[in-house]
């Protein structure tokens, strides 16, 4: 029982860090239509650029990532001006490869820099074991749960409240009937890129801070469409609840299925998890049902 | 859209519906296949392996182009049902000595069951959710063949494979798996061409289109889709068992996701949903990438202290370029450009 609530906490951890790319990929969809790939890679970004300013040039750990934000923003501008724009009106596989590509090039970018073994982060912070009755946690673990929940109650109050969210969501109904309001469809798109880059730079410095940074970083960008699709293309707090699933599945199926089939199954479970979805109940737990008419 | 050449008129439907209408087309073709087969005497033995491999990734391509480029289903775990074919033959022919010319077909065959067995969603699904079942398939089969097969397959260390032999020949070294792979290669895409002319082309087509409307018609969407996928792997299948005895090895290195996502890259800058698009988008990509190879080094001279990663990360970074140039200018490939040319050197004093 003991170890059953050790795996729940660490998965939760892991979990929030799905949540954060969840909620990211969910908000480019909504409002764009445009299924990210690239969001693992645009993390990766974000982890070295922090990395390389706080371990490499010595900026002092909040300075850098202040910067890696500003950096985000410039990169999410960027790459939804340079190469998801042009492909407007394309069909979905001309975007969903130009994501791929993205991914691919940033990737690769990122190797040519920073190549090579993991690196291990600077402390961002303590590392202290803090007990709860007989759970362990590090206080690090604390303050990323706490930075997540910080910043998905700061996404939803920016959906729900602001004016930037107001927007965002008249373009997710309809790009036609949004234009027809006067809204900019396409400034709202680049700012959706813009704060996808935001939390994808955030959940790759919170994730890096506790394993270190290397290439496989990016691997977390396709599992969190497995759990957006578990809560549904269309739900923020859906793709909240599918990280936390995916993550406490991850970490269960480590615990106690670590040598089934050869080992190695934590690093599938979440694909598996994604096929029984599709096939089961393919529009996730809180995603929109499509009834489509010629 | 396209116009005759001067001076044909078809006039029977036969030659309507002939892939070559003219003498000078089969002449053409004669010429062709004359000089690809002649081609190994001449080059050089880097070249000749460059042009096996393009052989083989045409291979898996042209099925690729079947289930994404004609029935509208996007594949981006092609290269783990390469990897299903590979091994599934690797171990036929090592663990149970049966011949490579048994295991053969039987890649095809099984590695077109499991693609079906994941173009199971399409049930009810389409578009996006597709694409995210077929890259769950890349990721549980490759962990299936390295974990729970691991006795079989050889896990991390992969497999030694025998190379083809036919007739007491043995195929062991590039020159002699070429007249291998071109004839396979030559023939699977004979039946791409046909396929995609048959009534199963036709219903992959319309349900491309429109699968609603492909529906009201009377095609049967869920068994075509599952069909389209099942030729696409076997493609696939067939590419991965050539490409293990080719090279005496299977290892899940040739499989990975950016593999996957190569041979989609290479399917765009050829073309999508055209018979020539795959051999195009292979040819471009992969001598480019031969180029690159040469280029790296002349890079790495300019900024030396990212010489050693070059040769690993400046063929994908131009990859994914190039991709994205064409997705942007081109998206219908060169395949496309091949068209507008003929069109145009069919009319050309008269461009009107």
């Amino acid at each position: 029982m003991y170890f059953f609530g050790q795996l729940l906490i660490s998965g939760f951890v892991v979990g929030s860090v799905y949540a954060l790319i969840g909620v990211a990929i969910v908000v480019i969809f909504k409002t764009t239509d445009v299924f990210n790939f690239a969001q693992g890679a645009l993390m990766l970004v974000g982890a070295y650029v922090c990395w390389s300013m706080a371990a490499q040039l010595g900026i002092p750990m909040l300075t850098s990532i202040f910067l890696t934000m500003i950096f985000s923003i410039i990169l999410g501008l960027a790459a939804s001006k340079l190469f998801i724009q042009p492909l407007i009106g394309q069909p979905i596989l001309s975007v969903i490869m130009m994501t791929l590509v993205l991914s691919v090039f940033l990737e690769n970018l990122v190797n040519l820099f920073w190549g090579g073994p993991a690196k291990s982060y600077p402390a961002l912070f303590s590392q202290e074991p803090v007990m709860f009755g007989k759970f362990v946690l590090s206080v690090q673990h604390l303050i990323v749960l706490a930075f997540v929940f910080v910043i998905l109650v700061a996404m939803g109050i920016l959906f729900k409240y602001s004016k930037w969210g107001l927007q965002m969501r008249t373009v997710a109904e309809d790009h036609q009937s949004a234009r027809a309001c006067g809204l900019n469809v396409k400034a709202v798109f680049i700012l959706c890129w813009a704060i996808a880059a935001v939390l994808a730079a955030v959940s790759g410095i919170l994730q890096a801070s506790m394993s270190g940074v290397d290439a496989s970083l990016i691997n977390f960008g396709l599992k969190g469409f497995a759990a957006v699709l578990l809560g549904g293309l269309e739900s923020i707090t859906g793709a909240v609840i599918g990280g936390l699933i995916i993550g406490i599945c991850e970490t269960l199926s480590g615990g106690y299925l670590g040598t089934f089939g050869g080992g190695g199954v934590k690093e599938v479970v979440p694909y598996f998890l994604l096929m029984l979805i599709l096939i089961i109940k393919p529009y996730g737990l809180f995603g929109l049902h499509r009834i489509e008419r010629i | 859209m396209y116009d005759l050449p001067c001076g044909v008129f078809n006039e029977s439907y036969q030659k309507d519906m002939a892939v070559f209408r003219t003498s000078t087309h089969w002449g053409l073709l004669a010429a062709f296949i004359l000089m690809l087969f002649l081609l190994p005497l001449m080059l050089a033995d880097h070249w000749i392996v460059t042009i096996n491999f393009i052989g083989i990734t045409v291979i898996a391509i042209l099925g690729l182009n079947i289930v994404t480029g004609y029935c509208g289903q996007i594949n981006v775990g092609q290269a783990a049902f390469m990897a299903v074919g590979a091994y599934t033959s690797a171990i036929l022919t090592q663990k149970y000595g049966f011949s490579f010319w048994v295991a053969f077909p039987l890649a095809g065959l099984v590695a077109g069951f499991v693609g079906m067995l994941f173009g199971l969603p399409s049930l009810r699904l389409k578009g996006f959710y597709i694409a995210m079942s077929s890259m769950a398939a890349q990721f549980i089969l490759l962990w299936v063949i390295l974990r729970p097969l691991a006795d079989l397959s050889g896990g991390d260390l992969g497999l030694e494979v025998s190379y083809i032999s036919l007739f007491g020949v043995m195929f062991n070294t590039n020159f002699k798996s070429f007249y291998i792979i071109i004839p396979v290669a030559l023939v699977m895409l004979f039946f791409a061409k046909n396929i995609s002319r048959m009534r199963v082309g036709r219903a992959f087509v319309a349900i491309r289109d429109n699968d609603l409307a492909a529906e009201v018609m009377g095609i049967n969407i869920f068994r075509y889709k599952l069909l389209a996928f099942a030729i696409s792997s076997a493609y696939a299948g067939i590419a991965g068992s050539l490409l293990v005895h080719t090279v005496g090895r299977a290892s899940l290195d040739y499989f990975g996701f950016m593999e996957s996502v190569w041979l989609l890259g290479m399917l765009i800058v050829g073309g999508m949903g055209t018979t020539m698009g795959p051999i195009f988008g292979t040819v471009f990509i992969k001598v480019l990438d031969e180029l690159i190879f040469y280029l790296a080094p002349v890079v790495g001279s300019v900024f030396p202290s990212l010489s050693i990663k070059l040769s690993t990360s400046l063929q994908p970074i131009f990859f994914s370029l190039i991709v994205m140039l064409f997705l942007i200018y081109e998206p219908r490939g060169w395949a496309h450009r091949w068209e507008i040319f003929k069109n145009y050197y069919r009319l050309h004093p008269f461009s009107y």
